[in-house]
């Protein structure tokens, strides 16, 4: 059977998308999360441990105290309270920790720092996976266990003001609540004013018990300009006037006879040098944790405060609230907080956590016995009983105090190993499926590195044996030899395995498909090493002659998937593509000097002959050179000009780069004429090949990119009044979301005129232009406003190269497709994105919607991400469409193939080398990101191939 | 016959006054084949080896051949214990001083030395281009043409390691510095050898179109002068914070080493590549 090398393609990154799947299943652990599916129940909480007849044994010790405010303040970093900036900013709040009756944490957050999963955390006491992040867009109903749904079963009455994520988080959960978007991270006081305006009234109130208010505006300050802005200090001072507020208010109100009041201070993630988070470093990760209430005795001086970690806050406050800890809590309660309870509390608080945890260690353990934990944990009890016992006799004091004291600690330990012994539960890897998905990966790059010399020939097809070696012997035991291995496995390992949930059906046609795969791969092997005479010659005398731009693309991909390897290279990849772009720009600069430099000097040798019959074209050609010499020139500055917009990676990411200075208020008349310029620079750019219906929208649209900017306020419009309010700018997107279907659909139209048609390739590369117009002002739309040069100098770089480097160098197609792969990536790095999942653009998924609606968010959102690779991919498509109707070589076949080759090379290396560092110190911080990165990049090409394909179609029509 | 003139001119000043002669006769033998409609290619590899066919005698060749090898190799040896010496004396004679904080101190104490022994080698062997007047009015221009080109190629590589993205305003002095040796290790050699001659250089560094030894050892100092420093800023995004992986100690250092490798590769490659390719010829 023949298949075209674009279909071949196709499939195989098909088949390494189900394997990367299969892989990221088991990469990941499932969070640690008991299987119970009902929530903890006041009623049914263990008794205390001791003789039967001890009384009211079961029941969960009362609250201590009254009502509780949580002020949680976005991004605030632990130097912001504790530091010099809190000293100065913080005066309230730090003269309560010096002297008040407060206690003081720095509470260390787990990475992802993100916002989302930081308030699950918060709330459910579980450290949410990683997968947990990429669901931080679409935050669906939490339906785990949590400490909101527990105090509202309880009776308790909730508000909360602030972060919308919390309301859609806990939908029907509070009473009074007002939830303000971060939608616009540009506005840092009117979210703020939109929590504190409530708070008066609020206070006065007495109809909540548990207040929760969150706070965004230092995280937008964060994004904005960073954490050594000047506007941290102002913002500080207002957050400390809001907690001074707080706390006068709930000190006045107690009286005899109630329970104190509680305050707790707390931000959900730091905020690293750049101001951004997500990732793992110290600043990130320590926040400060500040509880404050008159329970707590009053401190004599400033204590360093104790690290702790940031779940911990979830069983402290359920034990204070009188609530049953939520199930898979994994925190230990904070003791500092119950010194001031009699001993018996104390004990009996700690015994409810102990419990709690050992239930989540056996359910989440199959050894749960070995577990150092659970063994301190039964001793402690033991001895728990032991004391009750002798404190129902009424022993002598001392005796009991000191077998008391030691209770206590044996609980501390207990509750220290079974923290320890879950974390690492979560370190755990699901090996089967995560072996079982790399050897799917790995037969596909090997399948198209062995149907390369093929794919890439003439006729661009790949014979595959698929009749005979589905018929052969060898297939049929394959198939036995997987099933019985899985069978093997499945049984000895227990369900842990994902693979051995899977449904049998499910199971067995993913091992035919391996196995089919596998003798696809035999049989394309023999035949490459049968002793077949002329291609052997052929290929020897092809790889006689390599360029220094063919060895430069070959070492430069290669480089590049090994470099992988190394943290600091994954930090810092945009380094690599700058660094090969630019290098790449030479070369190609060199190959130009030689077509025309060298080209010249025999004719300048003997000028004198046939200069009179060059003089009519010379002028023409001598322009032509000049600007083919110089286009490369214009890339190298136009790169060098974009990598300064945006500094990204982590090493240099503090430098102050053109992006800040540009969003910064003071420059915004800077900042509106960049974007009206990169505008009109892609309108010229890109009209030249449309049609004059797709003009016209493409002029409406682009106008309507910029009125939507300035109805956001990103950028200043000419007659536009100052006092105009801020909105979101919906009708003006959506103005521009008609032109670009309607562009869109222009293309496709064409497209598929040209599929049904004559064969007319100048329909089909118009209509190509045409989608890729398109996609253009979508980028546009979707793009910063400071990112809108990268857009005009994509154009620019593409209209140059086409017009006199690509053509007129008579590069192959492979050559083409690596050089824009390389061009696409160092544009994705160029847009400000790297590999840290903090710097993906989330707002870009709320243009032209009044409410988060999942799939066009999660689409905007994936596109602007990719918007670089994506529409050099689509310039490809229609460069290698336009230059097929000269030469009659399949070149998007050929261009497919070696997208697919490029992706799959880095993708099946990086998750071997994955596997191998997965005991890596930084495997969560840097590498899991980046293994996702690599995912999101492998699916967007699979999506570009299947478009490929699709546009491939006619040969075989014809055929 | 105009050209044929210019051809024998050029080699001339390539070539030394030895092996004159003979070059000259090679040249008629190519721009013989070439009337007779050989392909360009083939006259370009036969021209890469004008030393080695220029004589008739083959023994002869290769006495001549092995001389001029000799005689580069020496030389290359004498550069190197230069880049040592600047290395080392420094050391001896300033208190303080180390590669990486004084970074800049052995940068132009390497790039000074290596210059003025470059100069002084060139001119005693007299391997440089003949000159075609002998007044002192031409000498000086070229001189100051040449000083210029040097100033231009520092400024040429200041700009391309901008574009590397180097910054643009701070640690100036760095960046500009290393262009300063990578001029000196590359045009710096190519001004001693060839002259300001622009219409020479594009014939050295075309492929296939090194003339005598000493163009085919230039090729080669310089692409590894350059691709060291390349390679050189391979370990930069290492977060190691080692003291040797501030800016521009690693590119320098490679430069550094790629042209000492340079500097042994090309009598090397030379040699080894004269047994292949005289047998060939023959």
């Amino acid at each position: 059977m023949k298949v075209r090398s674009s279909v071949f393609a196709s499939l195989c990154l098909i088949l390494e998308i189900c394997g990367i799947a299969l892989f990221l299943r088991g990469f990941f652990p499932a969070p640690v999360k008991s299987s119970f599916t009902l929530k903890s129940k006041l009623s049914d909480q263990p008794a205390e441990p001791g003789p039967a007849d001890a009384g009211n044994s079961s029941k969960v010790p009362p609250a201590l105290f009254n009502r509780v405010v949580v002020l949680l303040i976005d991004a605030l970093r632990e130097d912001f309270v504790y530091g010099a900036k809190g000293r100065r900013f913080m005066p309230y709040t730090r003269s309560l920790i010096e002297r008040g009756s407060s206690l003081s944490f720095v509470a260390k957050a787990r990475p992802p720092t993100v916002t989302m999963p930081r308030i699950k955390a918060l709330t459910t006491g579980s450290i949410p996976g990683f997968i947990d992040v990429v669901m931080n867009l679409n935050s669906a109903a939490l339906l785990e266990d949590n400490l909101i749904w527990q105090a509202r079963e309880a009776g308790k009455r909730l508000a909360f003001f602030g972060d919308d994520t919390w309301l859609r988080l806990f939908p029907k959960h509070f009473k009074l609540f007002d939830g303000t978007t971060s939608f616009f991270v540009s506005d840092y006081t009117e979210v703020d004013n939109n929590v504190t305006r409530h708070l008066d009234a609020v206070l006065k109130w007495h109809d909540w018990d548990i207040l929760i208010l969150h706070y965004l505006g230092l995280d937008h300050i964060g994004h904005l300009s960073g954490p050594h802005s000047s506007l941290v200090g102002p913002k500080l001072i207002e957050m400390d006037d809001v907690l001074k507020k707080i706390h006068t208010s709930l000190i006045s109100e107690e009286t005899e006879g109630i329970l104190p009041n509680l305050l707790v201070l707390c931000g959900d993630h730091g905020m690293s040098e750049t101001g951004s988070h997500g990732g793992s470093s110290e600043p990130e990760v320590n926040t400060p944790l500040v509880l404050l209430s008159s329970a707590f005795g009053r401190k004599a001086g400033l204590e360093k405060p104790e690290p702790v970690e940031q779940v911990d806050l979830v069983p402290t406050l359920a034990l204070g609230l009188g609530l049953p800890i939520p199930q898979n809590n994994v925190g230990r309660l904070l003791q500092s907080a119950f010194q001031g309870t009699p001993l018996r509390q104390q004990l009996r608080y700690l015994h409810l956590n102990a419990v709690q945890l050992s239930l989540l260690l056996k359910d989440s353990s199959p050894h749960f016995h070995k577990e150092e934990g659970h063994e301190l944990f039964r001793v402690a009890q033991k001895s728990h009983a032991n004391w009750v016992k002798l404190y129902l006799e009424g022993n002598a004091s001392e005796v009991l105090l000191n077998v008391g004291k030691k209770v206590l600690k044996q609980y501390l330990d207990a509750l220290k190993a079974m923290n320890a012994a879950l974390s690492r539960q979560l370190g755990k890897y699901d090996m089967y499926s995560m072996v079982l998905g790399m050897v799917l990966i790995l037969q596909v790059l090997l399948l198209l590195l062995l149907a390369m010399p093929e794919a890439l020939s003439g006729a661009a097809e790949v014979e595959l044996l698929l009749g005979p070696s589905l018929l052969s012997l060898p297939f049929f035991l394959l198939c036995l030899l997987a099933v019985a291995v899985h069978v093997l496995v499945c049984t000895s390992v227990g369900a842990l395995c994902f693979p051995c949930n899977l449904h049998w059906g499910v199971a067995i046609v993913l091992f035919t498909a391996a196995s089919a795969g596998l003798c696809l791969l035999l049989g394309l092997a023999a035949r490459r090493l049968a002793p077949t005479g002329r291609p052997a010659t052929k290929s020897a005398g092809d790889s006689g002659r390599f360029s220094e731009l063919d060895v430069l693309l070959l070492a430069g991909s290669v480089g590049h998937t090994l470099s992988l390897a190394a943290s600091s290279f994954i930090e810092e990849e945009h380094q690599t593509w700058y660094f090969l772009l630019n290098t790449l720009c030479l070369v190609v600069f060199q190959d130009v000097c030689r077509k025309y430099f060298r080209e010249k000097r025999p004719p300048a040798d003997d000028g004198a002959l046939l200069a009179p019959h060059d003089k009519p074209a010379h002028s023409s050609s001598s322009n032509r050179k000049w600007l083919a010499l110089t286009t490369p020139l214009i890339t190298l500055t136009s790169c060098r000009l974009l990598r300064s917009l945006n500094q990204t990676g982590v090493q240099w990411a503090h430098l102050p780069d053109l992006g800040h200075w540009l969003t910064s208020s003071e420059h915004k008349g800077a900042l509106s004429l960049l974007a009206a310029g990169s505008l009109l620079l892609v309108f010229i750019l890109v009209q030249r090949r449309c049609s004059l219906v797709s003009k016209i929208a493409l002029v409406l649209g682009l106008l309507g990119v910029y009125s939507y900017r300035a109805a956001v306020g990103n950028v200043l419009f000419p007659w536009q009044q100052d006092g105009r309010d801020l909105s979101k700018g919906v009708l003006e997107a959506r103005f521009v979301y008609v032109f670009v279907l309607g562009i869109l659909f222009t293309g496709a139209k064409d497209l598929l005129r040209s599929q049904v048609a004559v064969a007319d390739g100048g329909l089909r590369s118009r209509g190509l232009w045409e989608v890729y117009a398109g996609l253009v002002l979508l980028a546009a739309l979707v793009s910063r406003p400071h990112n809108l040069p990268v857009l005009s100098g994509c154009l620019l770089i593409q209209v140059a190269m086409t017009r006199f480097i690509w053509r007129d160098l008579q590069y192959d197609t492979a050559q083409v497709t690596i050089m824009h792969y390389w061009f696409g990536q160092a544009f994705f790095y160029f847009q400000g994105n790297s590999n840290n999942i903090g710097t993906v653009d989330i707002s870009a998924g709320f243009i032209g919607l009044e409410t988060y609606v999942e799939a066009p968010a999660f689409l905007l959102t994936a596109f602007s991400t990719y918007t670089g690779p994506l529409l050099w991919t689509f310039h490809l498509a229609w460069y290698l469409t336009s230059r097929q109707d000269s030469r009659a070589v399949p070149s998007l076949g050929h261009g497919c193939f070696c997208l697919a080759l490029l992706r799959s090379m880095p993708a099946a290396a990086y998750i071997i080398m994955v596997t191998a560092l997965r005991y890596h110190l930084f495997i969560w911080s840097v590498f899991s990101p980046k293994l996702l990165y690599e995912s999101a990049h492998t699916l967007v090409i699979t999506v570009v191939c299947l478009f490929f394909t699709a546009m491939d179609q006619k040969p075989t029509m014809r055929l | 016959m105009a050209l044929r003139r210019r051809y024998a001119d050029q080699t001339a000043k390539t070539r030394s006054a030895v092996s004159c002669c003979g070059t000259f006769n090679f040249q008629d033998s190519v721009w013989d084949s070439r009337r007779e409609g050989t392909s360009l290619t083939d006259i370009r590899r036969l021209s890469f080896l004008a030393p080695s066919c220029s004589e008739t005698s083959f023994r002869k060749g290769a006495v001549m051949w092995d001389q001029e090898i000799k005689g580069m190799a020496s030389a290359h040896v004498i550069l190197a214990g230069t880049i040592l010496m600047a290395t080392v004396m420094p050391t001896i004679l300033l208190q303080n001083f180390s590669v990486y904080q004084t970074h800049l101190v052995w940068l132009y104490s390497v790039a000074g030395l290596v210059a003025a022994v470059n100069i002084a080698l060139f001119w005693l062997l007299g391997v440089g281009p003949a000159a075609k007047r002998n007044s002192l009015g031409h000498k000086v221009s070229r001189l100051i043409r040449c000083c210029l080109y040097f100033c231009l190629s520092c400024l040429f590589f200041h700009v391309v390691v901008l574009l590397y993205g180097a910054p643009l305003l701070q640690s100036v002095l760095e960046t500009f510095s290393l262009a300063v040796l990578l001029s000196t290790f590359t045009t710096l050699r190519c001004l001693c050898l060839l002259g300001p001659n622009i219409q020479a250089w594009i014939r050295v560094f075309s492929r296939d179109g090194a003339m005598s030894v000493w163009d085919t050892s230039l090729q080669i100092t310089t692409a590894c002068s350059i691709m060291g420093a390349w390679l050189g800023a391979f370990p930069i995004p290492l977060d190691w914070d080692r003291p040797w992986q501030v800016w521009p100690i690693p590119c320098t250092l490679g430069a550094t080493l790629g042209f000492l490798s340079g500097l042994v590769i090309a009598p090397a490659w030379i040699h080894w590549h004269r047994q292949h390719l005289t047998y060939k010829t023959k």
